[in-house]
This record gives structure tokens, sequence and C-alpha cells, in this order.
């Protein structure tokens, strides 16, 4: 029976390349940055909102370095390709493989944004608020992830700028809203990443609001499943390849 | 030769860009090594692509066994050296041919294997990491991989491009073990001195189509070597 060793090679990856020196470096660049309990983007924020934008900031840059060529065609993969396994499944493996860190990190960086916040401010961050940034840390670089596999496997070079885009868009789209016709406002709603339902997911999990959390819950792995079926159908799709339907008049 | 194994009827293949690179290419071969000949451009890869079931024609049709190549990728895996592909930077040889064996689906190293692991010379290359292969030991690593999963099929694309005497003779002793009585071994070479000693069965194709297709034997004996003979039916063709 064939295993699925797209996962066993991809994490092979990681213990052997990734995240690499300079990986490391910018990791622990951000790190330190959040220990630092000083003021960065005004007054008017406190110290924790201010840590928070930070590590949202730094997940995103980290989901880019690691998944932007995540969907593209890999020479690992034409191996595998010959031994019969399909595009999909190293696709998939490969999600996994960059979710997994980019969870780690999330997991690290609100422990020290708790931590400093214990050790520096009069409030000290509440352990459901840890736990709440980390959820939405790894759920935003589940979204983001997801995002740069779809645009790869359906062929496109530029995924992190076309990713920026799809962010840029669902954070005019609140703002712009009332002034669209109903029908386009609530298909941008469907179509564009659902950041407001992992914030919603969050304070619901942390306030213990059940309903809403189905809700947010729904919505998420709804817009996230229909992602990960286009993402796998246009990679298996890509393989054989179609050079064209034309044919030529033989003899 | 019994021609049974590979039936290619009315072969096509046109890029988006209107280059028709082959043009109804029919072949039928069976198990044995195939020399498959032609200058730059005569399609060699292509076909290649085509029977290891990763390129679709533009119209007609390639059976490995009766079934399509594609199904016979899918449903057995096909032995090749993907065209351009690189060794994964960071896996070991043992890695990479223990991964490949798996997703194979084979419980462990076939006596047969071994025998041409040893035949490669690649015994000592186990820990390995793959980046620090010479290019010799890269071909033979590449070589062994695609025998992995005892394939009936094996397509190698100019497997000799690059390589000193002595790797080309461990390549050659390779190709030996790997023949048996139903495999057809494909090799697309310019090293026509190369493919006079190993192949059974020569092919030649110019611009998109076969020009022929014979018994080595049979062919050598139409001139005073491969080049000679394979330049007279290029100029035939092309005229």
């Amino acid at each position: 029976m064939p295993e699925r060793v797209p996962l066993h090679w991809h994490l092979a990856r990681w213990r052997r390349e990734a995240p690499g020196p300079r990986g490391l470096l910018w990791i622990a660049a951000v790190t330190l940055l959040l220990m630092l309990p000083v003021e960065r983007f005004g007054a008017d924020l406190s110290w924790a909102t201010q840590a928070r934008i930070l590590v949202n900031l730094g997940v995103a840059l980290a989901a880019i370095a690691i998944g932007r060529d995540a969907g593209r065609p890999d020479d690992a993969e034409r191996w595998l390709l010959l031994q019969g396994q399909s595009p999909a499944d190293w696709a998939l493996a490969r999600w996994v493989a960059n979710l997994l860190p980019l969870a780690l990190l999330a997991v690290l960086w609100a422990a020290i944004v708790f931590t400093v916040t214990a050790l520096t401010q009069e409030q000290p961050m509440p352990w459901s608020g840890v736990l709440g940034l980390a959820l939405h840390l790894a759920l935003t670089a589940m979204l983001l992830t997801l995002i740069l596999l779809t645009l790869g496997c359906l062929g496109a070079r530029q995924t992190a700028e076309g990713m920026m885009l799809l962010l840029i868009l669902t954070f005019l789209l609140p703002l712009v809203a009332d002034r669209l016709p109903a029908v386009v406002a609530d298909g941008a709603r469907l179509v564009l990443p659902p950041l407001d339902a992992i914030a919603t997911f969050r304070d619901a999990a942390t306030d213990g609001a059940w309903r809403e959390l189905l809700n947010a819950a729904l919505r998420l792995a709804t817009w996230s499943g229909v992602l990960l079926a286009l993402a796998l159908t246009a990679a298996n799709r890509r393989v054989p390849a179609r050079p064209s339907r034309v044919s030529v008049t033989s003899g | 030769m019994t021609h049974d194994l590979l039936v290619c009827e009315d072969l096509q293949v046109v890029y988006a860009d209107g280059t028709a690179a082959l043009r109804g290419v029919h072949l039928t071969l069976g198990a044995g090594i195939v020399g498959l000949v032609g200058a730059n451009g005569a399609g060699k890869t292509t076909l290649l692509r085509v029977l290891a079931g990763i390129l679709a024609p533009s119209a007609g049709r390639a059976l490995i066994g009766g079934r399509s190549a594609i199904a016979h990728r899918v449903a057995v895996g096909v032995g090749s050296i993907p065209d351009a592909a690189r060794l994964p930077a960071y896996l070991t040889v043992e890695g990479f041919l223990d991964g490949l064996r798996r997703a194979a689906g084979s419980p462990g190293e076939t006596a047969v294997e071994a025998e041409i692991r040893h035949a490669l010379d690649i015994d000592g290359l186990a820990q390995r990491p793959l980046p620090a292969l010479s290019l010799g030991q890269r071909r033979r690593v590449e070589l062994a991989a695609a025998l992995i999963g005892d394939p009936d099929l094996l397509l190698l694309d100019e497997p000799t491009n690059g390589l000193d005497p002595l790797a080309m003779t461990a390549l050659r002793s390779g190709l030996r073990a790997a023949r048996r009585r139903d495999r057809l071994i494909i090799v697309s070479s310019h090293h026509l001195d190369e493919l006079q000693r190993i192949a059974d069965w020569i092919v030649l194709m110019h611009e998109g189509r076969i020009v022929a297709s014979e018994a080595a034997a049979a062919m050598l004996a139409r001139g005073p070597s491969l080049e000679e003979v394979f330049m007279t039916a290029a100029g035939g063709a092309g005229a």
C-alpha cells in the first residue's frame, strides 16, 4: 500500500532548511521587539493593544515568508508524481507543514506578550486573553497560508501581492459597503477572507458566547473548506499538463 | 522484441505558442532497451513526457500495457527522471530512496533493487546529503530512484549528459542490470556510440515524427555507424 510521503518530506525540509539562520534572526527580532515595553504606535493605544498589532503583522509576514511558494510545482513533488502520488497530496501536506510552525510561533508570541504584561503592566493580561491571542494568530496564519496556497495552485506568480490585495479589500469593505449595491457588498463579504469571523470567534471563545462561536466557526470552516477544495482541485489539474487542444494534421 | 508493451497512435502535441512538438507519432515497442535518437527539437523529450503521463497529448493516444500513459502512472507509477527537476536538497540519499520506495508501496528494498544499487556503485552514499553528490553520483542516484517500484517502463532523457567515462560505465552497468524480460527501457541520448553499445532497438525522430524504428543490429547494418544512419535518415526525412 503506497504511503503518503509528502508530509514526511516537508517535515524533513523544515528540520534541514527552515526557518534557517535568516528566519531565526527575524523571529528573534520580532520577539525582542515584543519584549520591550515601550510605546510604538502612539500614546492612545495600550501596550497590550500595540503588542497585538505587532504580532498580527509578524504572523502575516511569517506566513508570506513561509507560504508564498506553497502552491507552485516543486522538485521533490515531481519525483513523487512519477510514483503515482497526486499533486493535491503534496499541496495539502505542504500547507499543513507550513501551518504547524506558524501555530507554534503564535503560541510563543502570545506567551511573551502575557509574560511582559505580567511583569511590567499594572493590569496584566488575563489567561483567557492570552489563549484568545494565540487562537487569533493561529487562525489568521491558517487563512493567510491558505490564500497563498490557493493563489499558487491557481498559477499566480505574485501570491504575496495577491494576498495583500485581498486583505486591503477586506479592510476597505466596511468603509465602502454602504455605498455599494447590497448584492455586491454581500457578495464581497462572502468572497473576501473572513478576518472579522476570527475576531468574533476569539471573543466568543473567551466570553463563552457559544452561539456566536458556532456561527463564526461555521463561517471560517466553510470559507476555508471551499478555498482548500479549490486549491487541491487546481493542483490536480496541473498534472498532466495540457499543452493545447489544437491538433496538427499528420502525414 | 515483442511489440505489445507500448503503443502510440497518431500522437500529437501542440504547445500553447503553436509549436508542434509531436506531429503524429505511430510507434509500437516491446521489452528491451530502446535508443531514442534525434536532433534538438525533434520531439524526444516531449514524447518521453507524454509516455511518463505528465503531459497530455493534444491528439492521439499512448497506451502502456493497454492503459493510457496517465492512468498507468497513477496506477503503478513510471520509472523516469523528471526533466529539469533537481533532487530535494533537504534529504539524504537513503531518505530520498526510502521515501520513493514507500510512495511506490514497496515494503522494502527488493533483491533486484539491491543488485542495481550495487551495480550503480551507490552503496557508500546512503548517508550523504543529496546536494553533496557529484554530477555522476547524482545521475546514478536518479537512475536508482527511477527504478524504485520495479516499473515496467523506464524513461531516461539524456542520462549520460556531463558524465565522465567512469560514471558512464557505472550507469551502463546499472542499465544492463535493470534489463529484464518484461521491461521497456527508453533512453534518449546524443551519445550515439553509447546507445549503439546498449540498445536492442533504435527509434529515430525528426521534426516531431518517427522516421525509423527497427532492431539496432538491422539499423547498424545500413551504415558504418549509428551516426551515419541517423544523418542519412534525417536528411531523407527533411528533404
